[in-house]
């Protein structure tokens, strides 16, 4: 990427300026108008060694002139683990836009990432076993109620059932 | 980090624009005067559990108003491989210097939109705390206690391959 020149925050241009940081001196583009900073941290980039039936699989990227073939790579987006997305209805990533007015994200204190085999298992454990018949994500909400329940003692645990079980037939989650 | 309101490269307020990408439609924050994109990656934090003389080192956060020991971090910077960065950090943070780095595993922190690269570190020295730490303390493996977030999963992670099963604190309660 190449450098900045005007501060996100306020639109002033920056300036190549010294400050003491907590390692000495250092000489950073930072605004001079406001507290903004170009930290250009290194932008973390995923990549797979993908084994497939026994043999590793590598591609050849379209732009390249050369004829090389690499692991699978990727940006790694906000609001995913390192391993992957999650796939379950509800708790997709929402866009910016569509995040409802009462969330606020610092009122979070951590975001467990629920895998699909998971949810789908709990959702058929909480219609078996407790007679409620609800959604995916419902589910997936009582399988981290479940694994914080594993690490705490006396503690009262609240999940939602966020949704009916009825929308999710056609997904299969719920076999004949 | 708040969202940027101009773009660096030509001071135009942004726009949330959904462009067609890879991975299909996609909202980000875009300049609308040129090709600028907000692309919000996560920011890798650089974390290591330092083996001291037969025992692990937790310090605390001089900013911290809970009485959590947790393990040195520090943003990677621009020009250092992660080895470097968490030697570089250790050492600014201890005083100790590392023989021996291990990459233990690489979490998400998505509260914070950061990747933990995790170490486990051999180190020795004198212990000697950086200004952002006010304490430390020594803890036997079986002592520990994980927290249920990012670099507690690292350190849970590091203690099964001691052979130490983890145990998880509840969640440190801010001191109001």
């Amino acid at each position: 990427m190449k450098e900045p020149r005007f501060c996100p925050s306020c639109a002033t241009p920056l300036a190549w300026i010294e400050a003491q940081e907590d390692g000495g001196p250092k000489s950073r583009l930072r605004c001079t108008a406001c507290d903004f900073t170009h930290w250009n941290n290194p932008t973390p980039v995923l990549a797979a060694i993908i084994e497939y039936r026994g043999q590793v699989l590598l591609a050849r990227n379209a732009a390249w002139a050369h004829k090389a073939y690499a692991l699978i790579t990727g940006f790694m987006e906000a609001g995913e683990t390192p391993q992957e997305g999650s796939r379950i209805p509800g708790i997709r990533k929402w866009p910016q836009e569509y995040l409802p007015k009462i969330f606020d994200p610092s009122r979070v204190d951590q975001v467990v990432n629920v895998s699909q085999d998971n949810a789908e298992e709990m959702c058929r454990r909480l219609a078996r076993e407790e007679g409620i018949f609800g959604g995916i994500s419902a589910a997936g909400a009582l399988w981290v109620a479940l694994e914080i329940a594993k690490t705490v003692e006396n503690a009262t645990i609240v999940f939602v059932v966020c949704d009916r079980g009825d929308r999710y037939l056609s997904t299969g989650v719920f076999p004949a | 980090m708040k969202d940027p309101r101009f773009c660096p490269s030509c001071a135009t307020p942004l726009a949330w624009i959904e462009t067609q990408e890879d991975g299909g439609p996609k909202s980000r924050l875009r300049c609308t005067a040129c090709d600028f994109t907000h692309w919000n990656n996560p920011t890798p934090v650089l974390a290591a559990i330092i083996e001291y003389r037969g025992q692990v080192l937790l310090a605390r956060n001089a900013a911290w108003t809970h009485k959590a020991y947790a393990l040195i971090t520090g943003f990677m910077e621009a020009g250092e491989t992660p080895q470097e960065g968490i030697a570089r950090e250790i050492k600014e943070e201890t005083n100790l210097e590392a023989s021996e780095l291990n990459l233990v595993g690489v979490y998400d922190f998505q509260r914070m939109n950061q990747v933990i690269i995790a170490y486990h570190a051999l180190a020795d020295g004198e212990v000697m705390l950086s200004p952002e730490l006010v304490d430390y303390r020594l803890y036997d493996l079986a002592a520990l206690r994980c927290w249920p977030a990012g670099t507690g999963y690292a350190l849970a992670d590091w203690l099964r391959t001691r052979g130490h099963e983890p145990q998880f604190m509840e969640w440190p309660r801010p001191a109001s």
